[in-house]
C-alpha cells in the first residue's frame, strides 16, 4: 500500500517562520518542511530536521542561481512534536509542512529522489523523473520559484500518465521581500519503474527548482499508526 | 530577477484623427515609466510630425515621411495618478494610432536600446511590403534579463486596413490598434522576455501589402544582469615601467598609460595576480599614472573626441597593498572631469586608517571599516558626473587576497552638488600630492558601462606566445626573418619566433630579438598562437589587452601592422602606417582586445583558446620592421561558487551572466549518480560512480545556455 498524505499544515511566509504542524500527525509519520527562499541565501534549518538526502549526501537545497532555492527538510515524528521554527533566510521565505504516513520506520523514508533546476524563465514546469524500485510509492513533485506574487494558484494541473490520485497539496506564493513560493503535488506510482517527467504550467514565467521525492511504502507487516493526535 | 511581462503594468490602445489627441491609461504608480508607441499616418505628399509633451524620444524622427512612421516616446519617473497625455500632430490633421504602456522595474537610467528599421520617411518611392522585419541592425543588447518590444506600423494607401500577425522569434502580440480612412493604418506591438545577450529580430506578416515601419526597444531592469564590458585594464605584466607613455601614431597613440608623473615602478613584490604589480614610492613628491585623452598627437586611451569618446560614467576596480599603513593622507586614485577639482578622489586617511571618497570640495565619505596593511584591498568605484551633482557609488573588499572569497562591502554613496557635468577626461592611479609613501597596485580594470558596477573580484594574467604552438606565415615565408642581437637576421622559423618573443620584460637594444618583415607584402603576416589558459572552473574570461613592442632595423619610418585573431574574426587593430619604430627605443603598441570600442565583445573560453596575434602587413619594409615583444593581459572574473543540490552537487557561475562555468558532483558512496544537463537544448548525461567526484566543465555563456540541470542518484536500498 502506498504511503498516504495525512495533512498539510498552515503556510507561513512571515518571519519568524513557524510552519504549522499538519493536523492529525502521529508518531512515525514523516514530517516534511518545504520552503523557498532566495537562491544562494543561507539554506533553511529547523531543529531536529535534516535536508532530504541520498545516503549521507543532502540533495537539498536545490538552488537556481540567485533566483530561488527549494528546501526540503524531514524528520520522523516522535510522540511529541511542536511546530518547528525555520531559520536561515533573510529576504523572504515561504514554508509549509506535510505529513506522510505509511513509510519505512527506519532509514530514509523514500525510495528515490531526484533534483533539478531550470534557468529559463518560462511557464513550463518539468520535474526530473525517477525510476522507482518499489511498487506503491507516493510521489511528491515539489517546485519552487522566485515569483513575486501573493497567490494560491500559481501551479496548474500536473500531468503524468504513470500516476494515479494526482492531488495538489501546496500552492503558496508570497510577495514579501523579492517574493517566491512553493507547490507540491502528490501522486501514486503503483508499479515500480520510470515515472518520466511530470509537467505542469505555471501562471507566471519563472526559473525553477525541482525535487521529485518518491516516498517508499512501509515493508509488509509494518505497523501503521492509527492514533490521531491533536495538533499542538 | 530582471524584467518579465509582469513589468508591463498596463496597456491601452486608441486612435484619433486631427492635430492632437489624448493618450490615456489608468492612474499610474509613482516612479514607473510610460512608453507610448504611436503610428502617424501621412498622405503620400506632405510631411507631418508627432510630439508628446513631457516625453523624450529615444530617436527623434523629425517627420513622418510621406507614408507614415512609427514614433516612440518615453517618460520615466511618472507621478502617482498620471493618466492622460497629449499627442500633437504638426503639418495638419492626420491619423494616429497609439499604444501606451506603464512599465515597472525598468532601469530609467538606461531606458533601453532603441532601434529603428526600414523607416519609410524619405521622398524616394516607398515599397509596399507583405512582411516586415523589426531588428537592431545586428547590434546586440547588453542585458541578460530584459524586455524587448517590437512595434510595427503599416499604412495602406488604398484604404484597406492591413493586418499584422505571424510574429517570429518568440514575440507575442500585446497591442493592436487600427485607424481607417482614405489611407488605413494598423499599429501592432509584440513583446519578448529576453534572457540572453542577443540581436533581437522579429518579422511580422502584413496583408495586404502596405508601407511599414518599426521600432525595436530593449529595456533592462534595475536589477537585471548585464554584460561586463571591460574598456581598459593594466596588470603590470609587461614587467617594466620604461616608456609607459611611448606609443606610435599607428593607432590613436595608445600606450600602457597616457601620463606618468614621478617614477612608478613595476615589480614582482606584492603582486596580486600574475607576476608583476605597480609600485608607487615617492619622497615628498607626486607619483601616478593616468589614462587620458591626448590632444597632440590626438588619441590616447580615452579617445580623440571629448564629445563622443570620453566616458560619461566610469566603473573602476583597483587593488592597493600597503606594507605598512602610511603616516600621512594619500590620494590613491582620482577621476577628473576637466580638472582634479572637478572630480572624485579616493583617499587614505591616516587619522582614521580608513579609505574615503571625496568629490570636489564636498563632504568626504569614509569607509565603514579600517583597512589593514599586509593584504590586498579591492575598491570598486562608479563615478557618475553626468549632471552637476556628481555621484560615486563604491565598495571596499577589505581582504582581496587571491585566496579570500569575502565579497566587497558597499559603502555610503558620495555626492556633491555644484560640479560641472561632463565626460571623464582622466583616470588616475597614484597620488598627486607631494608625500612620502610606498604602496602597490595591481589588477586595475575599468569600464564605461554603468551597470558593470561593481566589477568585483577579478584577476589579470599574462599570456605570451604558446611554447607548444606553431606560428605560421600566411603568405611568403621568405618575406619574414627572425632576428637576434638587434638585427642579426635568420631564416624565419616557428620555433625561433616563439623563442624570440618569450620573456618579460622586453629587451631593447643590443640583445633585442623577435621577427621582422623584410619585403613589402601587405597581405602577408605571421600568426602567433598565444599560450592556453583554462579558466574553468575558477574563472571566467572577460577580455584583455595586447601589448606589443615594435622594432625596426634603423630609425627611418617603417611600416608594420598588428592584428588579433580569436578563431572567428581578425581584428585589424593597427594599420601598417608609419610605426615610428627603431632599434633603440621601447615603443608600445597597446590595444584592448575588442573589434569595436563602442560595442560589447563577448570573450568566451572558445575565443581565448583560439587567441593569436598577427604581425606583418607591411607596405614599406624598408627598413625592416617587426616586433620584439608580445604579451596579452587576460582579464578574468572569479567565478562564484554556489550550492546546486545540497552537498551532492555544486557549481561555479559567471558573476555577471550567471552562466554555469562548471559543475562538481560528489556521488554518495554506493549510489551511482547521473548528472544530466541540457546545453542549447542538447541533452547530456554524465554517469558518476558512487563514492567519486566528477567535475564537468560547461562554460555556458549565460544561464539559459545550460538550462536544465538534474541529478539522479540511485534508489535507496529496499527497506526490510
Amino acid at each position: 500500500m502506498a504511503p498516504t498524505v495525512v495533512a498539510v499544515g498552515a503556510v507561513d511566509s512571515v518571519t519568524p517562520w513557524v510552519p504549522g504542524l499538519p493536523i492529525g500527525w502521529a508518531e512515525n509519520d514523516i514530517l516534511l518542511i518545504v520552503g523557498e527562499n532566495i537562491g544562494g541565501e543561507a539554506q533553511m534549518a529547523a531543529t531536529g530536521y535534516a535536508h532530504a538526502a541520498t545516503d549521507g549526501s543532502p540533495v537539498s537545497p536545490v538552488v537556481q542561481g540567485v533566483n530561488t532555492q527549494l528546501n526540503v527538510l524531514w524528520k520522523r515524528a516522535t510522540a511529541s512534536e511542536s511546530a518547528p521554527t525555520v531559520t536561515g533566510p533573510s529576504n523572504h521565505a515561504v514554508t509549509r509542512m506535510i505529513a506522510i504516513r505509511g513509510c519505512p520506520l527506519t532509514g530514509n523514508p523514500w525510495n528515490i529522489v531526484s533534483v533539478a533546476s531550470s534557468a529559463v524563465s518560462d511557464v513550463n514546469a518539468a520535474w526530473p523523473g525517477v525510476t522507482t524500485t518499489l511498487a506503491d510509492c507516493l510521489i511528491l513533485e515539489i517546485i519552487a520559484t522566485g515569483t513575486d506574487v501573493a497567490s494560491t494558484a500559481q501551479l496548474g494541473a500536473l500531468t503524468n500518465g504513470t500516476y494515479t490520485s494526482i492531488t495538489e497539496q501546496m500552492d503558496n506564493w508570497a510577495a514579501t521581500g523579492t517574493g517566491g513560493g512553493i507547490a507540491l503535488v502528490s501522486g501514486v506510482k503503483a508499479i515500480a519503474g520510470a515515472t518520466g517527467s511530470s509537467t505542469a504550467t505555471l501562471v507566471t514565467a519563472a526559473t525553477k527548482a525541482y525535487m521529485t521525492l518518491a516516498m517508499a511504502p512501509a515493508p509488509a507487516g509494518t505497523a501503521v499508526p492509527t492514533l490521531v493526535m491533536a495538533p499542538m | 530577477m530582471g524584467l518579465s511581462p509582469d513589468d508591463l503594468v498596463q496597456v491601452a490602445t486608441g486612435s484619433f484623427t486631427g492635430t492632437s489627441g489624448s493618450v490615456t491609461l489608468n492612474a499610474t504608480t509613482a516612479g514607473n515609466a510610460v512608453l507610448i508607441l504611436a503610428g502617424l499616418g501621412a498622405d503620400g505628399t506632405n510631411l507631418f510630425d508627432l510630439s508628446a509633451s513631457g516625453f523624450t524620444e529615444p530617436i527623434s524622427l523629425g517627420d513622418s515621411g510621406f507614408n507614415g512612421a512609427l514614433y516612440a516616446f518615453i517618460k520615466s519617473g511618472v507621478s502617482a495618478g498620471e493618466a492622460s497625455w497629449t499627442l500633437t500632430v504638426t503639418g495638419g490633421s492626420q491619423q494616429v494610432a497609439w499604444a501606451a504602456f506603464e512599465l515597472s522595474g525598468i532601469d530609467v537610467d538606461w531606458p533601453g536600446k532603441v532601434y529603428i528599421t526600414n523607416l519609410y520617411k524619405s521622398p524616394t518611392t516607398p515599397t509596399a511590403v507583405a512582411s516586415h522585419t523589426c531588428d537592431t541592425g545586428g547590434a546586440t543588447s547588453e542585458t541578460f534579463s530584459g524586455l524587448t518590444l517590437a512595434g510595427f506600423f503599416a499604412e495602406n494607401a488604398a484604404g484597406t486596413t492591413p493586418t499584422i500577425n505571424g510574429y517570429t522569434n518568440g514575440f507575442e502580440e500585446i497591442a493592436n490598434q487600427t485607424v481607417t480612412g482614405t489611407r488605413a493604418h494598423r499599429l501592432a506591438v509584440a513583446v519578448k522576455v529576453q534572457q540572453q545577450v542577443e540581436a533581437p529580430s522579429c518579422t511580422a506578416s502584413i496583408s495586404p501589402d502596405s508601407y511599414a515601419s518599426s521600432f525595436m526597444l530593449v529595456f533592462t531592469g534595475v536589477d537585471s544582469l548585464h554584460v561586463p564590458d571591460v574598456y581598459a585594464c593594466f596588470g603590470a605584466e609587461i614587467g617594466t615601467a620604461t616608456n609607459l607613455t611611448t606609443s606610435t601614431l599607428l593607432e590613436s597613440v595608445i600606450a600602457p598609460w597616457d601620463e606618468v608623473v614621478g617614477t612608478p615602478e613595476i615589480v614582482t613584490t606584492n603582486a596580486r595576480s600574475g607576476v608583476y604589480c605597480m609600485k608607487f614610492s615617492s619622497t615628498s613628491a607626486a607619483e601616478n599614472v593616468a589614462w587620458a585623452r591626448r590632444t597632440s598627437p590626438a588619441g590616447g586611451t580615452l579617445g580623440t573626441d571629448p564629445t563622443t569618446d570620453l566616458p560619461t560614467v566610469w566603473v573602476d576596480r583597483l587593488h592597493v597593498y600597503f606594507d605598512s599603513l602610511p603616516g600621512i593622507d594619500v590620494d590613491l586614485a582620482s577621476w577628473e572631469v576637466g580638472s582634479l577639482a572637478n572630480g572624485a578622489v579616493l583617499w587614505y586617511r591616516t587619522a582614521t586608517q580608513k579609505l574615503g571618497i571625496k568629490i570636489g570640495t564636498g563632504t568626504e565619505i569614509a569607509s565603514d571599516a579600517v583597512i589593514v596593511a599586509g593584504q590586498h584591498i579591492g575598491v570598486d568605484v562608479r563615478y557618475d558626473p553626468r549632471t552637476t551633482t556628481h555621484v560615486v557609488d563604491w565598495a571596499v573588499d577589505y581582504n582581496a587576497n587571491p585566496t579570500d572569497t569575502t565579497a566587497g562591502v558597499f559603502q555610503t554613496q558620495a555626492t556633491t552638488a555644484g560640479m560641472t557635468a561632463g565626460g571623464i577626461s582622466k583616470i588616475r592611479k597614484g597620488h598627486t600630492s607631494a608625500v612620502t609613501v610606498t604602496y602597490y597596485m595591481d589588477d586595475l580594470v575599468g569600464s564605461k558601462s554603468r551597470k558593470t558596477f561593481p566589477l568585483g573580484d577579478l584577476r589579470i594574467f599574462p599570456l605570451q606566445a604558446d611554447p607548444a604552438g606553431t606560428p605560421t606565415v600566411f603568405g611568403t615565408a621568405g618575406n619574414f626573418r627572425t632576428f637576434t642581437n638587434n638585427g642579426t637576421l635568420a631564416t624565419w622559423t616557428a620555433a625561433a619566433t616563439v623563442a624570440n618573443l618569450t620573456g618579460v620584460p622586453p629587451i631593447v637594444g643590443a640583445a633585442a630579438k623577435g621577427f621582422t618583415q623584410i619585403t613589402t607584402a601587405t597581405g602577408d603576416y605571421v600568426e602567433v598562437p598565444m599560450a592556453p589558459f583554462t579558466c574553468a572552473p575558477d574563472y571566467v574570461p572577460v577580455g584583455g589587452r595586447w601589448y606589443w613592442a615594435g622594432w625596426a632595423a634603423s630609425g627611418n619610418p617603417a611600416q608594420f601592422g598588428f592584428a588579433a585573431y580569436d578563431g572567428d574574426s581578425q581584428f585589424a587593430f593597427v594599420n601598417p602606417a608609419d610605426a615610428e619604430f627603431d632599434n633603440s627605443t621601447l615603443r608600445w603598441v597597446t590595444k584592448m582586445h575588442r573589434n569595436n570600442p563602442a560595442a560589447y565583445y563577448p570573450f568566451p573560453q572558445s575565443k581565448l583558446d583560439a587567441l593569436a596575434f598577427r604581425g606583418g602587413f607591411s607596405n614599406d619594409a624598408n627598413p625592416d620592421a617587426g616586433v620584439l615583444f608580445a604579451l596579452f593581459e587576460l582579464v578574468v572574473f572569479k567565478a562564484t561558487a554556489q550550492t546546486l543540490f545540497g552537498s551532492l552537487a555544486s557549481t561555479t557561475v559567471d558573476p555577471f551572466s550567471r552562466g554555469i562555468v562548471g559543475i562538481s558532483v560528489s556521488a554518495p558512496t554506493d549510489y551511482d549518480t547521473n548528472l544530466y544537463y541540457e546545453t542549447d537544448g542538447t541533452p547530456i548525461t554524465v554517469p558518476v560512480t558512487g563514492g567519486t567526484t566528477h567535475d564537468e566543465t560547461l562554460n555556458a555563456l549565460d544561464a539559459p545556455t545550460t538550462n536544465y540541470v538534474a541529478a539522479y542518484p540511485a534508489a535507496e536500498p529496499h527497506p526490510t
